[in-house]
């Protein structure tokens, strides 16, 4: 399931919660856009996602780069374990390592890709 | 849209299990083929994984059980006994009632799941597995494991459609860490700028290096779903620090004669493409709806003298020839898989009738309108349930009357003009005459003191509720099965003969037309009425003067080339009205009883015919098969030859030279 919150002025959320896959991928697109477009800090929030398949890891990735071109703040907060080893199986630990800076352990308070330039 | 593919998947599988199935039965008879052991573990082997892939967890998990028992049988650890050929048919079943069950056809009972496994480890001696973990990867790690393990690199490149597929490429993964120990790299470097990505489009690539000991083709195997839809490289990686010794350099080529050999396979698999029944029956109304408008056209150019016209007319005719012919044949299936599905009949009939009975198909590659093969199903199953149950007699019995114990039951097809016959022959006991005449007698079909030919006793077979079976068996006895055939047959505007030794056995011979939809046809003349006969039977057309008339004395027959023909005068045996004209024509064709001729006033020409059903009120009418709209918006019957000369055959008392070949029964 995905959720997109506008949480204040300054910060969009969007939540994945269980299995999130090519079904949502036009969806997710759409609020990516939309997030990284109005400026706003984004953040993901995948706690609760279970497994991300292909299509749903490739758009995080854009994503990513993306928020970084258009000097957007951009956070991954909570990686479930269930997610990490997700990606781990494709093959995408650099995904991994791009959402969530190495230094930064699991509870702490995510850096944007802002504060990390 | 993933919905679409994963219906694909249960077309396949199901084309998978009849290929499992018909594998199994052969392997019943040829335990020691491993050959056969290959093609049954690829069977259950692709079933499973591409079931996993598409979410049809427990069919994969199933399917995975008695895939890696036939692993065993493939590595030689345990023998294909005939236990195991029926566990595995009985799995094929379960499969597929679990394909029905997700197609909202019935259900799968899942406890007879459990009781084939049940048996399956009783067989096998591996314990039960626990309910928690994934099924059993332990038996492919071991058979990975007994060689010596090599490196090899895959180089993964999805197609574009892969995820629309419904495909995920982390299950292949999975799949491939149970060969050995694997590094998966992606190469992301496709992924585009998020406004321009594709959300169902797979941009991603992958290389990943296996440690195993499996070699190129089972790690091809785990691929064998998407292998249409993706570039696959399978490469082994030579030790960086070895030389180019000797021993490593056969590896290279080896796999490239895999990738070769795997590259036309899918270049012959990316000619072809999976199209819906329904759409090629739609394509074919719409062609025959085509060339009735053509015939049209040709009328309406004719009638105008107006030779551009007619020249577009020709044309457009010769446009629609063609296009007729090519649609015609993407519609027609050979024989073969209808075959072989019998194959399972008689084996499970075999063993619950307590016989010994092999099932031999000849001519499979007969070729037939794929509406005419649909619903002959039926009647060959009813004709070969009857051949096992009243035909075949018991080894013990079959020992006595000095014939080998095993039965044969011969399926077999081959083309005769424009049509087909398809026989069902039996080395059994024959039917026994006397009880046929005496349940007719009983059921008061026919007087006790009649004379009756072969044929007309025979034909009483195919009477509804008629059975000589002293006893009602769960295969047959009921008297409703040759009832079934001569229905199902007569809808087709097919024939029945029936033909049988006491002693020897039996042969049901079921004559059907080519197609039911478009044939080419002649077109004639009698009186003012015309008519079609299938230019498939017919052989030549010669004059018929007064003068032959007057040399044959009367007689209906004509002597072309010193052969004596007898011939059918249509206006007469029609009761047509018409003048005689000076000069007639005689259409000689071959009939099933021999070269007959039939006399017109005069041959039109070629005519596409597109066969309309008369309907119910006309089924009785004998002579004629069918009606077709011609150019002008008339009728005209299309004329069924070998029944117009078996009437006449009846009906005359004439004595013509026929060639019958053995006993007719038309149903």
């Amino acid at each position: 399931m995905l959720t997109a919150l506008n949480d204040g002025e300054t910060r969009c959320v969007i939540r994945l919660e269980g299995e999130v896959d090519v079904a949502s991928a036009a969806e997710l697109k759409a609020m990516l856009i939309a997030a990284i477009s109005c400026g706003k800090e984004l953040q993901m929030d995948l706690e609760h996602a279970t497994e991300l398949d292909v299509a749903v890891a490739q758009l995080l990735w854009s994503a990513a780069h993306q928020a970084r071109t258009a000097v957007t703040a951009f956070a991954v907060l909570h990686v479930s374990e269930d997610v990490r080893g997700t990606l781990r199986d494709m093959g995408l630990g650099d995904l991994l390592a791009l959402l969530t800076p190495p230094a930064q352990s699991e509870d702490s308070v995510p850096r944007t890709s802002k504060e990390r330039r | 849209m993933i919905d679409k593919y994963k219906q694909a998947f249960q077309e396949e599988a199901r084309e998978i299990l009849l290929e499992l199935e018909s594998a199994l039965l052969e392997l019943n008879e040829r335990r020691d083929d491993s050959e056969l052991v290959g093609r049954v573990f690829r069977a259950l082997h692709t079933i499973k994984g591409s079931g996993a892939m598409f979410g049809f967890d427990a069919l994969a998990a199933f399917t995975h059980h008695i895939e890696n028992t036939f692993d065993l049988v493939r590595n030689g650890r345990l023998g294909a006994s005939p236990e195991l050929v029926s566990l595995s048919l009985a799995a094929v079943d379960q499969i597929k009632a679990m394909l029905d069950e997700a197609a909202g056809q019935g259900g799968a009972d899942l406890a007879v799941s459990a009781h084939i496994l049940e048996k399956v480890r009783a067989l096998t001696g591996t314990p039960e597995p626990s309910p928690t973990k994934q099924p059993a990867p332990e038996t492919e790690k071991s058979a990975a494991s007994t060689g010596a393990t090599r490196n090899w690199r895959v180089s993964f490149r999805p197609g574009p459609d892969l995820l629309r597929r419904g495909a995920n490429p982390l299950l292949l993964f999975r799949e491939l860490r149970k060969l050995g120990d694997l590094q998966i790299t992606a190469v992301t470097s496709a992924i585009p700028p998020l406004d321009e990505l594709d959300p169902e489009r797979c941009y991603i690539a992958w290389t990943l290096d296996l440690t195993t000991s499996a070699d190129a083709d089972e790690i091809r195997d785990v691929f064998i779903f998407v292998e249409d839809s993706c570039e696959l490289v399978v490469e082994p990686v030579l030790p960086s620090s070895a030389p180019d010794s000797l021993p490593s350099a056969p590896a290279a080529p080896l796999a490239k004669r895999s990738d070769d050999s795997r590259s036309t396979e899918q270049t012959a698999q990316a000619s072809s493409i999976r199209v819906a029944a329904a759409k090629l029956d739609q394509l074919v109304d719409l062609v025959g709806q085509l060339v009735t408008v053509q015939a049209r056209l040709v009328e309406v150019a004719a009638r105008h003298e107006d030779h551009d016209m007619q020249a577009v007319a020709e044309e457009i005719e010769a446009l629609t020839t063609e296009l007729r012919e090519t649609s015609m044949g993407m519609r027609t299936l050979p024989l073969r898989s209808t075959f072989e599905r019998f194959k399972r009949l008689v084996y499970d009939l075999s063993r619950s009738l307590h016989k010994e009975v092999e099932l031999s198909c000849d001519g499979g590659d007969t070729e037939l309108d794929k509406t005419v093969i649909d619903q002959l199903n039926d009647p060959l199953m009813h004709l070969i349930r009857n051949s096992m149950d009243h035909g075949i007699e018991a080894p013990e019995a079959r020992r006595a009357a000095g014939k080998l114990p095993t039965g044969t039951i011969r399926l077999s097809a081959r083309h005769a003009g424009a049509q087909v016959l398809v026989c069902v022959s039996d080395d059994g006991k024959g039917i026994d005459r006397e009880a046929v005449r005496a349940r007719a007698i009983e059921k008061g079909l026919v007087a006790a003191d009649a004379r009756l030919s072969e044929s007309e006793l025979f034909s009483f077979i195919l009477a509804p509720g008629f059975s000589t079976a002293r006893e009602v068996s769960n295969v047959s006895g009921r008297g409703v099965g040759m009832d079934v055939v001569r229905r199902n047959v007569e809808a087709l505007r097919g024939s029945i003969e029936i033909d049988s030794q006491p002693g020897a056995g039996s042969t049901v011979t079921l004559r059907l037309p080519l197609t039911l939809a478009i044939i080419d046809g002649l077109l004639v003349r009698v009186g003012h009425a015309r008519f079609v006969m299938p230019l498939g039977n017919t052989v030549e057309c010669v004059e018929l003067t007064r003068q032959d008339i007057q040399n044959a004395n009367g007689k209906h027959l004509a002597n072309i080339r010193g052969e004596i023909i007898p011939y059918i005068r249509l206006s007469e045996h029609l009761q047509m009205d018409t003048e005689r004209p000076e000069r007639e024509q005689i259409m000689v064709a071959e009939t099933e009883h021999g070269r007959f001729g039939f006399v017109v006033d005069q041959v039109l020409g070629d005519h596409q015919t597109v066969i309309k059903n008369l309907g119910r009120l006309y089924r009785n009418v004998q002579v004629v098969s069918g009606a077709t709209i011609l150019g002008d918006g008339t009728v005209a019957l299309i004329l069924d030859l070998h029944r117009l000369a078996q009437s006449v055959i009846r009906d005359s008392s004439a004595h013509m030279q026929v060639r019958a070949p053995c006993p007719q029964v038309v149903a």
